[in-house]
């Protein structure tokens, strides 16, 4: 199920909130996790039946070997192996099946194998990215003491399933969130503060990041022959709108989600596309997921510690996961290792931490770009159309603009195109949108008042319309 | 404070202004979420729905929580029943018109100033036509021979393009972006073309829609497609001049008498109106929407004009005859001129052109030679034609080509045992090839010879093997001549194999055909062409005649062939001579009566030498071949049910391919095995039913419609399907009705009379009827209960299947799924596919005299017992008892159009159900049993035969 749909946006949340707040009345919110949790599985089997067994029976496989871990005993380790072995094999084997069988089948055909003929290929478990590195590091906390284990299943349950964050982030570390499940609050200023930003949020995705998006999907899709260099430039520049857009939307509605049933998620992006450097734009870009390979992977691999030589591994290694951890194909690996290389060579030419103010619209605008080239590799489906597309941003090429793109460069598209690049543009300088909110000034009023007035019914529109492409993160 | 406080403290009152503010704003969202379901729930904007029938969520299943498909069909009802649907994405579309100036309509462009396109119009604009023209040059040339032929036959014909919108008002076309190609539309092209070469019988339109628009005139408005009335009134005039081109201007229309005055007539001009010697009374006129319009500017002349929206010419849909006009009108939208079509031998055959020839020329057969890969023998009336598929033909002498004083027609008078393609190569042509479709039965095929001193060509007779008779060729002769178009080059000399693409294809598995065949020298080889592997014939009473055909090297005396069982090689058939005379390194016969069963393989072999022989390698048999046509429902059949596995002689046909069935298809197993368990013999399945497909051109949504006849349309495919199946079925099978009852688009009588001529004008007319009876049985299965839907528009619907029933022949009602439950989704579940593949196939048993009965027990009649009693006599026909007893449902009562709610239905014996109404009516009360779109169906009415037969829907009427 989409935020964006019909289907949950006047029936599924809807639901949801008057249920949770009818049982707080009537129940005093003692079966608030067990109604959320409920409606989380609905919000899953909705869009992945075939899979919800699947979510369920890991789930709680993580909560017994948690409780194991929480007991302090001798085996914790055997413990915490078979939690990876079983979390990170179901992430490999839905995700990365297909991708080795493809890669390796060639090499039995040369080593004189006959190939895999019955395999019937893998769908892949919808956000199974998401909470198995929640799952895992709950796993990894309670085993380091860091947090305790969950004594309840359905608490539990509901850190890992819990549908705001279900199947695209913010990856939720139980220490940020333990204490919130029993005994948070929800009050109308949260519940109002959540709905605005899901609104910000679901406007942000149906009218700047579709926008953007049908302009990069015309482009990645023509033939090698029609893309000339206005056309790649084109693509890239809304291919970067779009991933942020639809990301940062996302996560926006996520939050905003979580808010109206008293939870508060950490931020998730944090105008990326003003940093002054790549290390900088990772501080800032799915800030869940790039603590998260610091916490669980970088650190424990021995981070900096090691010496220059071992960290650039660990770097690349990390990145190299992360890329690999977005999708099966090798344009995901380079893009990865892409990041890597430029890290590193941060780390070498000691451009990591100079002073912030120090050329930095310049810097801000080299880091913008090595971005975008990064998000043309990691758009596109092969490496060899990703170096065409450099080719042909970098080495003019006159081809007319291919009509196909005519007819998704309309005025609608052009406006929201403009807002995102002024936004862009602004990023270091413009207030954020809780900042707008949350300060007593006309803007505030003018911004909640066309948030609910018009951003609210147009973007319903949109949807009811059915003019909305899926979240990007959705297939990872 | 407690620490159940702590956890769970009271939300604050809205009190403070941060509260309130808070509060407000809450509230407002929740409201916004909840109010277009609430509406929607309420029925606001609901249209007025018949009594009792209310739309049916979704039954509540703890079960169907574990499926995406119970979700999906919810949101299904959700979005149903939220009718403020419509309105709001009106609205948006209405916002992103006037404030963006775009549409996300695929076949609307906007343009400057809010103007309205045809996307396809400014497309093709955009693209050019430069790559199409060799398809305008053989337009042209046949446009040409059409219009000599017409006005040969003392018809007038004229030709115009109605000028699109975006060229006549090119300049409100947005966009930035430069032309591609050439730059030049189809229209342009065919302008350039006239202007070399002037079409006599084209009347250009365009620059006196030009001239109107400079002199200020409004021709097309701006949100609509065609003309409006003052554009169709200026070009109307020239239209007429050019229809009654006998240099005299028309006289004013009689009826405009501001026009009489001004001319100063002293008498209108009485109709019929005279063109040299010939009264002009009567018109059709072909075109696009754009004649609309004009016709009431055209009427004028004419006694009688008759108008037909087709893309070709004669309409496949109308049954026109143009023997009943004296003028042929053509006028094309331009935008739809690339997809104009002409059915040329059809045309030929209406305007009988063998008798307008000035001359005929009759080509002796005994000139023709074979080409490769076919045989011919000339025979008393005749030519027979041995045939193995796409890369065979046969060579025609030299034959005079059209010139600039005589127009020059072949003419075929061909017959095949089954309908194909008949492809041809010009040598030396600059547009060396074509194909025509040829039924199964004899026929004339027209083919205009080009311009060029002499014509050499060869014939492919089909893509598939067979057996064609050549009944005679002649070259027709007209006094009126063809000038010289220049044809762009073909990029390479194409053969006959090329232009046919299956000439690759499984069926010509055989070897490369030997080099020279009748060579004394070469081996004693034989190779078959064997059959599809599971492909069944249809039988024939207990047998069927097969061709069994291949190629030879060496000097046989005859072909003998035989059949085996395919599993231990016992014969089935006795070695048979199938061809006397192979000649040609090409053998082809007929093994008549092989006896229905399966599977079986081929033997063939020398007459003469039994050591040379062949052996099929793939299955087949002889058995019975269904078609199942018709919509969703229909093709569910084949893919909903994992459950049942096929019986070994159980093949599917689709696109054109025979394979063996899969597990997937519990209706169409359940089907097939019930039948080959009975009679034990092959069971073939043509499943050729298109998901969301309509009866009638109104109930098009997009998927195509089964009473269209054109070439690319959904019934065409399945014609192929079944010529490529043999081209003789025993039974159809046809279940659809729920396109024709959305939006209530089609009445009752309508969906009755499209039905009936939709099975006898079309299906019984184009399929060999091999079933006993004495037309192809048609089994209708009845829909089922939909997840939404109006009642009255689907009552209509079942109401004129049972209707067709009683009026067409060998039309049964071969199962009723009204009691089967679908959980509120649009299909059924697995198991009601089983039951109704068991129930059809009872019915094709009943047929086969192999069963008793096929239908369930049905209601005769009521009597009232109280005032709020009824009971309801039925007649049993397989079973002798009902279930249930209790908690009857799928009845309803109404009185003066009033529903009235029913406290109780139960079995009172055998024969009788007693209906108690919640309260007394006075009234003469209906009684419905399953009616109409969503029936109560959970306890149903079943007889208690080991079919367990439903109840059929009755309605009837107690005082």
């Amino acid at each position: 199920m989409l935020f964006p749909s019909t289907i949950f946006l006047l029936a599924f949340l809807p639901a949801t909130i008057l249920c949770y707040y009818t049982q707080r009345v009537l129940l005093g919110n003692r079966l608030r996790n067990t109604l959320l949790l409920l409606f989380s599985y609905m919000f899953y089997a909705y869009g992945a039946d075939e899979f919800l067994l699947l979510l369920i029976a890991s789930t709680a496989a993580d909560y017994l070997l948690g409780r194991l871990i929480g007991r302090r005993r001798s085996a914790n380790r055997l413990w915490v192996a078979l939690s990876l072995v079983i979390n990170l094999g179901l992430l490999g084997y839905f995700k990365y099946a297909n991708f080795m069988l493809d890669q390796i089948t060639p090499w039995l055909h040369i080593l004189g194998f006959d190939p895999i003929n019955d395999w019937s290929g893998m769908i892949l478990p919808i956000g199974i990215s998401f909470f198995t590195f929640q799952k895992i590091s709950y796993i990894v906390d309670v085993y380091r003491g860091q947090t305790r284990a969950m004594a309840n299943f359905v608490d539990f349950a509901l850190y890992v399933a819990m549908f705001p964050q279900l199947v695209a982030g913010p990856i939720v570390r139980y220490k940020d969130i333990w204490d919130q499940i029993n005994f948070r609050t929800e009050s109308w200023h949260r519940f109002h503060m959540g709905a605005l930003r899901f609104c910000w949020g679901l406007a942000k995705k149906v009218l700047i990041a579709d926008a953007c998006g049908q302009v990069a999907d015309v482009v990645f899709g023509l033939d090698a022959a029609a893309v000339g260099t206005k056309a790649a430039w084109l693509g890239a520049l809304t291919y970067t709108f779009q991933i942020y857009f639809d990301f940062s939307a996302y996560s926006d509605m996520a939050i905003g989600l979580a808010r109206m049933f008293g939870f508060e998620l950490r931020e998730n992006f944090n105008r990326p596309y003003a940093a002054i450097n790549i290390t900088d734009f990772w501080r800032r870009w799915h800030i869940s997921l790039s603590t998260w390979f610091r916490d669980y992977l970088y650190i424990p691999l021995g981070g900096n510690r090691k010496g220059a030589w071992r960290t650039g591994v660990h770097l690349m290694v990390v990145f190299g996961l992360c890329g690999l951890w977005h999708g099966a194909s090798w344009t995901f690996i380079a893009w990865g290792f892409y990041h890597g290389v430029f890290l590193l060579a941060e780390r070498i030419l000691g451009l990591r931490s100079p002073s912030q103010k120090t050329l930095a619209p310049l810097r801000r605008a080299i880091t913008f770009m090595i971005v975008l080239f990064g998000w043309v590799l990691f758009r596109s489906d092969t490496i060899s159309e990703a170096l065409l597309i450099f080719e042909r941003m970098c080495l003019p090429v006159h081809v007319p603009l291919p009509y196909a793109l005519a007819d998704v460069l309309h005025a609608r598209n052009l406006f929201f195109i403009s807002v995102a690049v002024l936004a862009t543009l602004g990023a270091a300088k413009l207030p954020t949108w809780e900042k707008i909110i949350t300060t007593a000034t006309p803007l505030r009023t003018a911004a909640v008042v066309a948030t609910i007035a018009l951003l609210l019914p147009y973007c319903t529109m949109m949807i009811m319309a059915g003019e909305i492409n899926p979240f990007i993160y959705y297939k990872f | 404070m407690s620490e159940s406080d702590q956890m769970n403290p009271p939300i604050k009152r809205c009190k403070t202004p941060r509260t309130l503010h808070a509060c407000l704003i809450s509230v407002c969202f929740v409201l916004l979420l909840i109010l277009p379901m609430a509406l929607g729930l309420f029925g606001w904007g609901n249209a007025p729905q018949h009594a009792g029938s209310p739309s049916k969520a979704p039954e509540l299943e703890t079960k169907a929580l574990l499926e995406a498909e119970y979700y999906r069909a919810w949101a299904a009802y959700i979005n149903y029943r939220l009718l403020q649907i419509r309105p709001l994405t009106q609205a948006k579309r209405w916002m992103d018109y006037h404030f963006f100036s775009m549409s996300e309509a695929a076949d609307v462009q906007v343009g400057r100033n809010g103007w309205l396109f045809k996307r396809r119009s400014t497309d093709a604009r955009r693209r050019g036509a430069c790559d199409q023209t060799r398809s305008l040059q053989r337009f042209l040339l046949e446009l040409e021979t059409i219009s000599h032929l017409v006005e040969k036959s003392g018809r007038c014909f004229v030709f115009s393009i109605a000028p699109d919108k975006a060229t006549v008002y090119s300049e409100y076309i947005s966009g930035a972006f430069a032309v591609e190609g050439c730059g030049k539309t189809f229209y342009d092209l065919l302008i350039d073309e006239h202007a070399l070469t002037p079409l006599k019988c084209f009347v250009r339109l365009d620059h006196h829609l030009m001239a109107a628009k400079a002199s200020g005139h409004l021709l097309f408005n701006k949100t609509e497609a065609v003309w409006n009335d003052r554009g169709a009134a200026v070009v109307a005039p020239a239209l007429i001049q050019a229809i009654f081109d006998n240099g005299q201007r028309w006289a004013s229309d009689p009826d405009d008498l501001a026009s009489v005055l001004m001319d100063g007539a002293s008498s209108p001009q009485a109709r019929p109106h005279q063109k040299e010697g010939y009264y002009l009374s009567a018109a059709i006129i072909y075109g696009g929407s754009a004649i609309h319009r004009l016709l009431p500017h055209l009427a004028g002349p004419f006694s009688r004009i008759d108008a037909i929206v087709t893309d070709t010419i004669p309409s496949p849909n109308h049954a026109e005859h143009l023997s009943a006009y004296d003028a042929m009108v053509i006028i094309v939208d331009e935008s739809e001129l690339p997809d104009m079509r002409f059915d040329f031998d059809r045309l030929c055959r209406m305007l009988d052109i063998e008798a307008l020839a000035e001359a005929q020329d009759r080509v002796p057969l005994k000139t023709i030679s074979a080409g490769s890969k076919l045989s011919l023998s000339l025979i008393d009336q005749g030519l027979a034609i041995k045939s193995l598929g796409a890369e065979a033909f046969f060579n025609l002498p030299a034959l005079p080509g059209s010139d600039g004083k005589t127009l020059r027609i072949l003419a075929l008078d061909i017959s095949a045992a089954h309908a194909d393609q008949l492809s041809w190569v010009i040598a030396g042509n600059a547009d060396p090839t074509g194909t025509k479709s040829m039924p199964s039965k004899r026929t004339q095929l027209f083919l205009p010879l080009p311009v060029q001193p002499s014509v050499r060509m060869r014939i492919n007779p089909g893509k598939t093997t067979g057996l064609f008779h050549l009944n005679s060729i002649k070259v027709l002769e007209f006094a009126h001549g063809m000038p010289h178009r220049a044809m762009p080059p073909v990029a390479q000399t194409r053969t006959v194999a090329e232009t046919n693409p299956q000439a690759q294809s499984a069926r010509s598995r055989q070897a490369a055909p030997p080099k020279n065949p009748a060579n004394e020298a070469e081996p004693a080889a034989i190779t078959l062409n064997d059959f599809y592997d599971h492909q069944i014939f249809q039988r024939q009473g207990t047998s069927s005649d097969t061709i069994i055909s291949g190629t030879y090297t060496g000097i046989p005396t005859g072909i003998e062939a035989r059949v085996l069982q395919y599993d231990n090689g016992v014969p089935v058939t006795p070695w048979r001579m199938v061809d006397s005379a192979p000649a040609n390194g090409v053998f082809m016969g007929i093994l008549t009566e092989v006896p229905q069963g399966g599977w079986y393989r081929l033997l063939v072999r020398f007459a003469d030498r039994h050591g040379t022989f062949a052996q099929g390698d793939a299955r087949w048999g002889i058995g019975i071949l269904v078609g199942c046509i018709g919509q969703s429902n229909m093709r569910e059949w084949f893919y909903t049910g994992e459950a049942l596995h096929p019986h070994s002689l159980l093949a599917l046909h689709r696109q054109g391919h025979w394979s063996a069935m899969d597990n997937r298809g519990n209706g169409a197993i359940a089907f097939g095995n019930r039948l080959i368990g009975k009679l034990g013999i092959p069971v073939g399945l043509l499943d050729y039913a298109v998901n969301g497909s309509g009866l009638r051109k109104e109930a098009d949504w997009g998927m195509g419609y089964w009473s269209d006849r054109s070439e690319d349309a959904i019934y065409r495919q399945f014609i192929r399907g079944v010529a490529g199946a043999g081209g003789r079925l025993e039974y159809v099978v046809w279940m659809q009705g729920e396109a024709d009852a959305a939006r209530a688009t089609i009445t009752k009588s309508q969906y009755r009379s499209a039905l009936a001529r939709f099975i006898e004008m079309q299906v019984r007319a184009e399929i060999e009827n091999a079933a006993r009876q004495p037309f192809l049985p048609f089994l209708i299965v009845g829909m089922p209960n939909r997840p939404v839907g109006k009642d009255v528009p689907h009552q209509a619907i079942r109401d004129a299947q049972v209707a067709v029933t009683h009026e067409v022949p060998e039309t049964y009602i071969a199962a009723i799924s009204q009691d089967l439950d679908n959980a509120g989704r649009q299909h059924l579940a697995p198991e009601a596919y089983t039951a109704l593949g068991l129930r059809t196939a009872q019915t094709v048993l009943y047929l086969l005299d192999e069963a008793s009965n096929y239908r369930g027990p049905s209601v005769v009649g009521g009597q009232r017992i109280a005032a709020d009693t009824f009971d309801v006599y039925l007649a049993h026909r397989g079973g002798f008892d009902f279930t249930p007893q209790e908690a009857i449902s799928g009845w309803r009562a109404s009185a003066n159009g009033k529903f009235l709610p029913i406290s109780s239905a139960r079995r009172y014996d055998a024969r009788t159900i007693r209906i108690t109404l919640s309260k007394p009516a006075a009234n003469a009360v209906l009684l419905y049993y399953l009616y109409g779109a969503m029936p109560e169906a959970q306890q149903a009415i079943h007889d208690n035969s080991t079919m367990e037969l439903p109840l059929e829907p009755a309605k009837l009427k107690i005082e």
